[in-house]
């Protein structure tokens, strides 16, 4: 009886703790906010409407990215409501009326001390837009953005893995998984390629 | 039953927790998670974002003058890169130059002027109002003129923008004198130039025709001169051109190039040895022997060195000096070349007249491969009618009543106490003039605050050792911080004070980089190099000199046409050294009176990028502090037969003493040392690295250069436990 006693004390212990560090921690370490809109990259690039990743998410002829589109992007279409949803109301009245930009939450926002440029990936290695953002052009609807409430990062930039373990290819932006595609690709790096 | 919860249950479950702790994410990723948040502190400059361009300009940290593509956010340089075809630099930027963009940030930046309280270098610093500290220099400029005191002007970056400006105000000031650092680089080939003919044509080295190059001092695998001569040199390596790096310290490159280590000082004999050995076995130049106007009395005095009687002096084993020799003349042409190094100084005069010596020897003065003459960049305007400088070792000792410290180009290497015992004493009055509270300016009285690299116009001229006259710009890339002001403005400012009337020329340093501009388009010599994408422009290209400034404000850099090919002058072997030679030659020298107590030699190490500047990124402390790949600054190391004859441990701490004073330090063991050596690295301390409280007591360079050789390079000195 006192063996069971000693450990089940042990064993409870170690179920809180794993408990606390595998469920309730990611949901406290993370503060959920919705984007202003829902919006459906499925919708965009499917037959419909039939767009190409590029033609919203610019890139300059020597590759530099533009990001996230422009309100007139959006207006180009949308000067008047396109369905008869609420956020497709509330895009049409609320930005594209007012020429007022959309504040997107940038799930992979990296942080100050990086710089990262899209011209070498896309023009020299080539990559395609998912091998590092993930199936982001196929959700119909936007999923919250979470932030870190110690370091202020994107969880996009961790990986959705709390563990770093069974992650996609494509999750997770820190320094280890670039220098790791680096590695794997043979590409010379240095602190300043990247740090300024 | 009742079941109350014991203390031990409380520890169960305690450890359980612990262990379930440690197999969760929670303790890992927290960690990853505060370090980042340590990092992102609110008052730590936040780079904007934003539409990326590239501008082009030029490095002028150090006089190597490598071009520079910077990557702009807006006007704001986020990074900066090497540019590969550059002619010089072939896109080599080295630690210092990719952070020269951080340096406007520095904490140690000065505003306005300071004036600093308390011993020279333990100083506290307290702001003072810019007229009352321009008013104090200048009344102590005109107390010094009427008292028969010197005004020194210490010019850290000779034949900058910046020295054009100090020369023109020394000229204009009866009783001031202009002190060019010691330390510069090309000292040596100044040396030349006063020893070949009359001293008025400036030589260079022809790297590029040269078969072999052995060099005494001048570090080229480490970025002497311009580096991407030096990487060329490397890349010819093993294709029939040799190059050959003769220094007493360990390397700390694995280079193409052969590291030929010597005893500390062996310099002198080494090369008067290879000399010897190349008259006894015929193997010198005839040509160059003709022209020579002592020929005789050096051979004479050159039988001494034996390579039996050099190698004990050297360092060297005596069937290598012959060996040497032989490849020196078996692949002509053969370079001789002497040269400073960041951190420990010029060649000693002897050292470099042996250089000097062995060049002629082997016919490489005027030809190609060899010393080659160089003509100068066209000076600004009113720039030839200056007074010539003066070598800091020509001031007479308790002589300088006000001494001002151009440090605005970048760090100036020098043993403080060479300084200070050419002041008066303490009515002395010392000003600086530079961007940091750093470095030598921590010695100064009052320090005026000037711009910090990519805040002002400044310009590159030929670096040491080009064979081509070159000329490149760098224009402002960010706003200069309020309070900071030209060091020309400054210096005519005091002048002003001092009731003293300074020309209009050459107000700043804009327009000494404008009237140079006009005068390399008025002479109609030499190309425009871009170095973004190598296209070559000739002169004749440019129809007005704004149109050339233009150009070189945006990354060209102008190089001058080679010169047409020159017979060797007529010069004399022996200069002024042939009383020392002939007493070296005579036997061993006397043991110094100071060798019981001083048995080791301290030898600086540092390079370039460590010395070049008082302040450097605080990002670079991994490489300096952590990375091995640098010296650590501030440790003393000693081979482990020296630290064993000492009785002391790696690790310990050790003070080292010389002459000058003491300087405390850990040990560290490295048998790439020589018996007998103390090195200690030159480095950015922790003032340069961000630390505004880290004032060092003494520095390694405050305790060399007391033997009275002419330079900092050995210095007798011990190891006590500390």
């Amino acid at each position: 009886m006192v063996k069971y006693r000693a450990a089940a004390g042990f064993l409870a212990g170690a179920v809180v703790a794993l408990g606390a560090g595998w469920v309730a921690f990611p949901r406290v370490l993370y503060r959920r906010a919705a984007q202003p809109l829902q919006f459906s990259h499925r919708l965009h690039t499917g037959e419909r409407v039939g767009l190409a990743c590029e033609e919203c998410h610019a890139l300059a002829a020597d590759g530099r990215f533009s990001g996230i589109p422009r309100i007139e992007k959006c207006a180009a279409c949308h000067a008047e409501p396109q369905g008869k949803t609420a956020d497709e109301k509330r895009l049409v009245e609320e930005y594209v009326a007012k020429g007022l930009e959309i504040p997107w939450l940038v799930y992979s926002r990296q942080p100050e001390n990086a710089y990262f440029s899209h011209a070498p990936h896309l023009k020299l290695a080539k990559l395609k837009c998912e091998q590092c953002h993930g199936p982001q052009g196929e959700g119909d609807s936007l999923r919250p953005f979470e932030r870190n409430r110690i370091s202020g990062y994107s969880r996009d930039i961790w990986g959705r893995s709390i563990s770093r373990l069974r992650r996609a290819r494509w999750e997770g932006m820190k320094m280890d998984d670039c220098s790791r595609c680096h590695a794997r690709s043979g590409v010379h790096e240095s602190c300043l390629t990247c740090h300024k | 039953m009742k079941t109350r919860v014991s203390r031990r249950d409380v520890l169960r479950f305690a450890s359980g927790s612990a262990i379930g702790l440690a197999l969760s994410p929670l303790p890992w990723k927290l960690t990853d998670d505060l370090a980042i948040w340590t990092q992102n502190w609110s008052w730590i400059p936040r780079p904007p974002r934003g539409e990326l361009a590239n501008r082009f300009t030029t490095c002028t940290l150090c006089p190597a003058g490598c071009a520079v593509r910077a990557r702009c956010v807006g006007d704001t340089p986020v990074s900066l890169h090497g540019l590969p075809r550059d002619p010089l630099s072939g896109g080599t930027l080295c630690p210092l130059g990719s952070v020269g963009h951080h340096l406007a940030y520095h904490p140690a930046r000065v505003a306005g002027a300071i004036r600093q309280l308390g011993r020279r270098g333990r100083s506290r610093a307290v702001p003072v109002q810019a007229e009352a500290a321009v008013a104090e220099v200048g009344k102590a400029i005109a107390a010094a003129r009427a008292r028969g005191d010197t005004v020194a002007v210490l010019d850290g970056r000779p034949g900058s923008a910046g020295s054009w400006a100090l020369r023109r105000f020394a000229s204009s000031l009866p009783g001031a004198v202009r002190v060019p650092a010691p330390g510069r680089e090309g000292r040596w080939l100044e040396a030349v130039a006063a020893a070949a003919g009359d001293g008025s044509t400036a030589y260079g080295c022809d790297l590029e025709r040269a078969g072999s190059v052995i060099s005494f001092g001048a570090l080229l695998s480490a970025g002497w001169g311009a580096p991407g001569r030096a990487r060329a040199l490397l890349a010819r390596a093993g294709k029939g051109a040799t190059l050959i790096e003769v220094d007493s310290r360990r390397s700390a490159s694995a280079t193409a190039a052969r590291r030929l280590a010597i005893a500390s000082d062996g310099e002198e004999a080494l090369a008067l040895g290879l000399a010897h050995v190349l008259l006894a076995d015929g193997l010198v130049d005839p040509a160059s022997l003709r022209q020579s106007r002592d020929v005789a009395a050096f051979s004479a005095v050159i039988r001494g060195f034996t390579p039996e009687r050099v190698a004990e002096r050297a360092g060297v084993e005596a069937g290598e000096i012959v060996a040497l020799a032989r490849t020196l003349a078996a692949h002509r042409p053969s370079l001789a070349l002497g040269g400073e190094d960041p951190a420990a100084g010029p060649l000693a005069p002897g050292a470099a007249a042996a250089v000097f010596a062995l060049d002629v020897l082997l016919g490489s003065v005027g030809g190609a491969g060899g010393l080659v003459p160089v003509r100068p960049v066209p000076p600004p305007e009113g720039g030839e009618d200056v007074t010539a400088p003066v070598e800091l070792e020509e001031v007479a000792d308790g002589s300088v009543g006000v001494l001002l410290i151009d440090a605005s180009a970048g760090g100036v290497t020098l043993p403080w106490h060479w300084l200070e015992r050419k002041l008066v004493g303490a009515r002395a009055v010392v000003a600086a003039f530079s961007p940091y509270r750093a470095g030598l300016a921590l010695r100064a009285d009052l320090v005026f605050a000037t711009p910090a690299y990519l805040e002002a116009y400044a310009d590159a001229p030929t670096p040491a050792g080009e064979a081509l006259a070159s000329y490149a710009v760098a224009a402002p890339l960010l706003v200069p911080r309020a309070g900071a002001a030209d060091p020309i403005v400054w210096l005519r400012r005091i002048a002003a004070a001092a009731g003293v009337a300074t020309p209009s020329s050459l107000s700043s340093s804009e327009q000494v980089v404008r009237s140079r501009v006009d005068a390399i388009h008025r002479s109609g010599r030499g190309s425009v190099v871009d170095p973004a994408d190598g296209s070559i422009r000739p002169i004749a290209a440019f129809a007005s000199p704004e149109a050339l400034l233009k150009a070189l404000v945006a990354g060209g850099r102008w190089v001058d046409d080679a010169e047409p090919p020159r017979s060797a002058p007529a010069c004399s072997l022996l200069g002024a050294c042939g009383g020392r030679w002939r007493e070296l030659a005579a036997g061993p020298a006397a043991p110094r009176a100071d060798a019981a107590k001083f048995p080791l030699r301290l030898q600086l190490s540092g390079r370039r990028d460590a010395v070049a500047s008082a302040a450097t990124s605080p990002v670079t402390a991994k490489l300096y502090r952590e990375s091995g790949l640098r010296s650590r600054p501030g440790t003393a190391t000693v081979n482990p037969a020296t630290a064993r004859a000492a009785g002391l441990r790696p690790g310990q701490r050790v003070r080292v003493e010389t002459g000058a004073g003491a300087l405390g330090a850990p040990l560290a063991c490295d048998a790439a040392v020589l018996p007998g050596v103390v090195e200690v690295a030159v480095g950015p301390d922790g003032v340069a690295l961000g630390d505004r409280g880290a004032q060092p007591d003494a520095t390694a360079l405050d305790l060399a250069g007391t033997d009275g050789q002419g330079g900092w390079r050995s210095t007798p000195a011990r190891l006590v436990e500390a």
